[in-house]
């Protein structure tokens, strides 16, 4: 694994101008804590990704957050060191995940990014990937390989078949339920008989307990 | 269909001819009882009663007698020949594809997946292991249930190595219910398999008997499908072992006299069993009943039908009760029986719909009508006692004249409700090795005797429960399906109260009232009455761990299975370690990367399989409309995944969450979302998960 220093080496800040390509600005609009809020984020981020190597975690987080740092200067956007080092990691696992699925670009940003973490998430065992993580060194053939390949399989293919009930004749039961059902659309008659069997069973109790 | 069907056909005539012979002796020695005091219509109305009740404790005592003659005179065991072995099925040129499907519903995830891990590792350590695949088919509608059922899976398949092997499927909606999810997965793959062994969320089978299974199958083309007599393990609380006790020691005689009558005619349970693909989606398909809901719409207890439709074109059906390595848990306390209970209740009572279907066969009624009377039997049993206390009431000779009059009926009487237990007890005794497994011959005798008087308080508290089950169905009340509790968390006071409060009080109504009028009354009562007075503290009691592992520990209530646990058991009810600091439920779906993509995948493969299914009319178009959304969110959507960032998802409902989490881009989106505002644009939960930093994959 060839890991650049480059990105290590932060110049204290300097505000009299004069910055070097990856130094970053900590200016007045925006404080140190905002900073320090958007360097955990990242390497938050990555660590839920998995990346356990300090050094690869350290080196990546700067460069990031470098790149943000120059985007702050250049755009002016009015927007958060979080928000700024959020979406140069998100560029930045794109671009990687682009490459390695060998994703024309056709695919929008979201689904590659998720297409590429289920890949990653397959292939931890297997492929070396932190050596070669958001790296400009190309991932050797055979790793890439199998990421393009790394698919989750929730089911085999589809080979569908309909499916239809079969009726069932209740014979006996029909014919009850039918009469049952007529009889309480005829709601009156139907309460009178039931007023019946209660009074007659009623009398029963009386005769029985006489 | 070549080969000749194994159903001799006079053993059917036989046993009931047995069953209607003792039944007849009963109800005669009871007419000739009650018309020496006159025909009376009440008299008539107890003698009808009787009959009906006595005949169902002939058909129970016939079970057991049979059961045991056959086991002890050595007569071969009605049942399929024996499958070829292991190692013939295994090396056979023909490899047929057996899908294992295990519908869940809401059920405990770490449980469901330790038993699968269980399952798979225990198959494909067996030779042809590998002509099986699985299939977590959910139909889980509560969103923490469903986001961990994906985590679990996907890291089981990545542990087990499992890719291409495990597979995981949820519905969006919950048709059909049961029988509508297996009938979801027959009309997507269906045609993939040959066979399907289809488990519950708490079965445990293992790849020895599941290749016995395929065997017995591939060697009997007339069978559409084999039951298994699953084991209860995993008992902790008293009556978890109680219970597991009496199906590991009177299960194996009744189960006996259950295979000798039935033959080819047997029935589905639902689980734990082997059904052929082709017949099985071609016959079985249930319709819906017509009426309203409880005994029209879907068919609740969908196997009972679903045997009885495989039997009714002439498919066998038999039950391999021999088999060995399948197992089930139970309930763990008499409140989550009778939740049980009230479920299969509905289920059964339906069935009554379908007792006098054309083209069903003779046996498929029976086993119809057993499930029905297995509830009715309890609101007869208390009308009969509400005859008989109306009858002694009315006449007080009645009762003092049975010990003369009515000896011969009640020694009867005993003799059905308490000899099955003593031949089961017999023919374990005979069995030395067998005894050994349950603790030793002292106490098995010891465990029967407290089993038969727990039962005794148990058998008056059921008999209320399910007669109010019986009545509420009939008034037209329904319940949900709700899963089955598991595990001896114990039934607190209150919740016992609640429970059996109110038939502790009809229990001391009931006593004080026939105390005040006829004290003999009472005393022949007081078996049935302590059974309610004491309902509270005994479903306490029994449903806490403690009392059951104070007994095991005395080797009362013992079974071969936990003296020796297979590894299977051990492996699937091992507690599981949850890891600390990862990422937990609806918040993990969103900032775990990993977690997030395996939900994004599996939202599109579903996506597909309704829209892609729907093109070639296999499904309806309601699924459709529930199928994962695809393409940019719909400004409600966005506004509901605001207020979920913002305020955290205790803010939203778990009907906005779940729409939330059914939105493909949405999801994405969110993912980005919550890594990328800064903390003070982000509710507090999300920043609390955002410093654990594990993924939970």
């Amino acid at each position: 694994m060839e890991l650049s220093v480059e990105p290590l080496y932060i110049e204290p800040p300097n505000r009299s101008g004069g910055k070097t390509h990856h130094q970053m600005d900590f200016s007045h609009e925006r404080s140190l804590d905002e900073w320090n809020e958007a360097y955990q984020r990242i390497e938050n981020y990555f660590l839920a990704l998995g990346v356990e190597n300090k050094l690869l975690l350290s080196s990546v987080v700067l460069k990031i957050l470098g790149k943000a740092s120059d985007r702050m200067e250049s755009e002016d956007a009015g927007q958060s060191p979080v928000e700024l080092a959020c979406y140069e990691a998100d560029r930045l696992l794109v671009d990687w995940f682009r490459n390695v699925l060998d994703d024309p670009g056709s695919e929008f940003k979201d689904r590659i990014s998720a297409r590429g973490r289920l890949a990653l998430w397959n292939v931890q065992e297997e492929v070396p990937w932190q050596e070669y993580f958001l790296s400009d060194e190309p991932l050797p053939r055979h790793y890439r390989e199998k990421m393009q390949t790394a698919y989750l399989h929730a089911d085999p293919d589809f080979q569908f078949v309909e499916m239809k009930p079969r009726p069932i004749d209740l014979g006996l039961v029909k014919i009850a339920s039918n009469t049952l059902e007529r009889m309480s659309r005829r709601r009156k008659t139907f309460v009178r008989i039931l007023w019946l069997i209660g009074i007659l069973f009623c009398v029963w109790i009386f005769i029985a307990t006489r | 269909m070549k080969t000749e069907s194994h159903d001799s056909g006079w053993k059917m005539y036989l046993f009931f001819s047995i069953v209607l012979g003792i039944t007849a002796i009963g109800s005669y020695l009871m007419a000739d009882y009650l018309w020496r005091f006159g025909m009376e219509p009440l008299l008539v109305g107890l003698w009808i009663v009787f009959t009906i009740l006595f005949g169902y404790l002939a058909f129970g005592f016939t079970h057991a007698a049979t059961g045991f003659f056959i086991r002890r005179l050595g007569v071969r065991s009605a049942g399929l020949p024996p499958s070829p072995d292991l190692e013939s099925t295994s090396k056979s040129s023909r490899k047929p594809r057996i899908a294992v499907t295990l519908p869940v519903y809401n059920e405990p995830v770490d449980r469901v997946f330790a038993g699968l891990r269980a399952i798979f590792e225990s198959t494909v350590s067996v030779p042809g292991g590998d002509m099986f695949d699985f299939f977590v088919l959910s139909d889980s509608n509560q969103p923490e249930q469903w986001l961990a059922e994906e985590a679990a899976w996907a890291r089981l398949t990545r542990e087990c190595n499992g890719i291409d092997r495990i597979f995981y499927r949820r519905r969006p909606g919950n048709t059909g219910k049961k029988s509508g999810n297996i009938a979801d997965f027959c009309r997507t793959w269906g045609k993939h398999y040959d066979y399907m062994i289809v488990l519950d969320a708490d079965s445990i089978m293992t790849g020895k008997t599941f290749l016995h299974l395929v065997g017995m199958m591939e060697k009997n083309p007339r069978v559409a499908l084999i039951q298994t007599a699953p084991r209860l393990v995993g008992g902790e609380s008293l009556f978890g072992r109680i219970q597991q006790f009496s199906n590991r020691l009177y299960g194996e005689v009744f189960m006996e006299g259950l295979a000798f009558w039935q033959e080819s005619g047997g029935n589905f349970w639902g689980h734990n069993a082997i059904i052929r693909m082709k017949p099985f989606i071609r016959q079985c398909d249930l319709p819906k009943l017509p009426g309203k809901s409880p005994f029209g719409g879907h068919i609740l207890s969908h196997d009972f039908v679903e045997a009885g439709l495989l039997r009714r074109v002439g498919w066998e059906v038999w039950m391999a009760h021999k088999l060995e390595g399948t197992y089930e848990e139970g309930p763990q306390g008499i409140v989550e029986s009778a939740v049980r209970d009230r479920r299969w209740c509905q289920g059964n009572l339906q069935h009554g719909m379908l007792l006098f279907a054309r083209g069903f066969r003779g046996r498929t009624r029976v086993h119809l009508a057993n499930g029905i009377l297995g509830y009715v039997s309890s609101p007869l049993w208390l009308l009969f006692m509400i005859l008989s206390a109306f009858a002694i009431g009315s006449n007080e000779d009645l009762l003092s004249a049975a010990p003369n009059g009515g000896a011969a009926l009640l020694a009867m009487t005993a003799v059905l409700l308490f000899g099955p237990k003593i031949l089961c007890l017999i023919d374990l005794l005979v069995d030395r090795k067998r005894t050994a497994q349950f603790g030793g011959a002292s106490n098995a005798i010891c465990s029967v005797i407290l089993e038969t008087v727990f039962s005794a308080l148990l058998a008056p508290v059921m008999m209320l429960f399910h007669t109010r089950f019986v009545l509420t169905n009939l008034i037209g009340k329904t319940v949900d399906w709700s899963p089955q509790q598991r595990g001896a968390s114990g039934t607190t006071l209150d919740e016992a109260l609640a429970v059996h409060g109110w038939q502790t009080l009809a229990g001391i109504l009931v006593g004080t009232v026939v105390a005040l009028v006829n004290t003999t009354l009472f005393l022949w009562l007081i078996p049935v009455l302590l059974g309610l007075w004491l309902a509270v503290p005994v479903s306490v009691f029994t449903s806490l761990a403690g009392p059951g592992l104070a007994a095991r520990k005395e080797k009362l209530f013992v079974t071969p299975e936990e003296i020796c646990p297979p590894a299977e058991v051990a492996a699937a009810l091992a507690p599981v370690e949850i890891p600390p600091g990862r990422f937990r439920g609806v918040v993990a779906s969103v900032l775990d990367p990993f977690l997030n993509a395996v939900h994004v995948s599996l939202l599109r493969r579903n996506r597909r399989r309704l829209i892609q299914g729907n093109r070639e009319n296999v499904y309806c178009a309601d699924d459709v409309k529930s199928a994962p959304s695809k393409g940019a969110p719909s400004l409600q959507i966005r506004e509901l995944a605001e207020r979920f960032l913002s305020f955290g998802p205790g803010s939203l409902s778990q009907d906005e969450v779940m729409s939330l989490l059914s939105d493909i881009d949405n999801m994405l989106w969110l993912h980005r979302e919550a890594w990328l505002r800064p903390a003070s644009r982000l509710g507090a939960e999300w920043n609390d998960a955002i410093r654990m930093q594990r993924a939970s994959l």
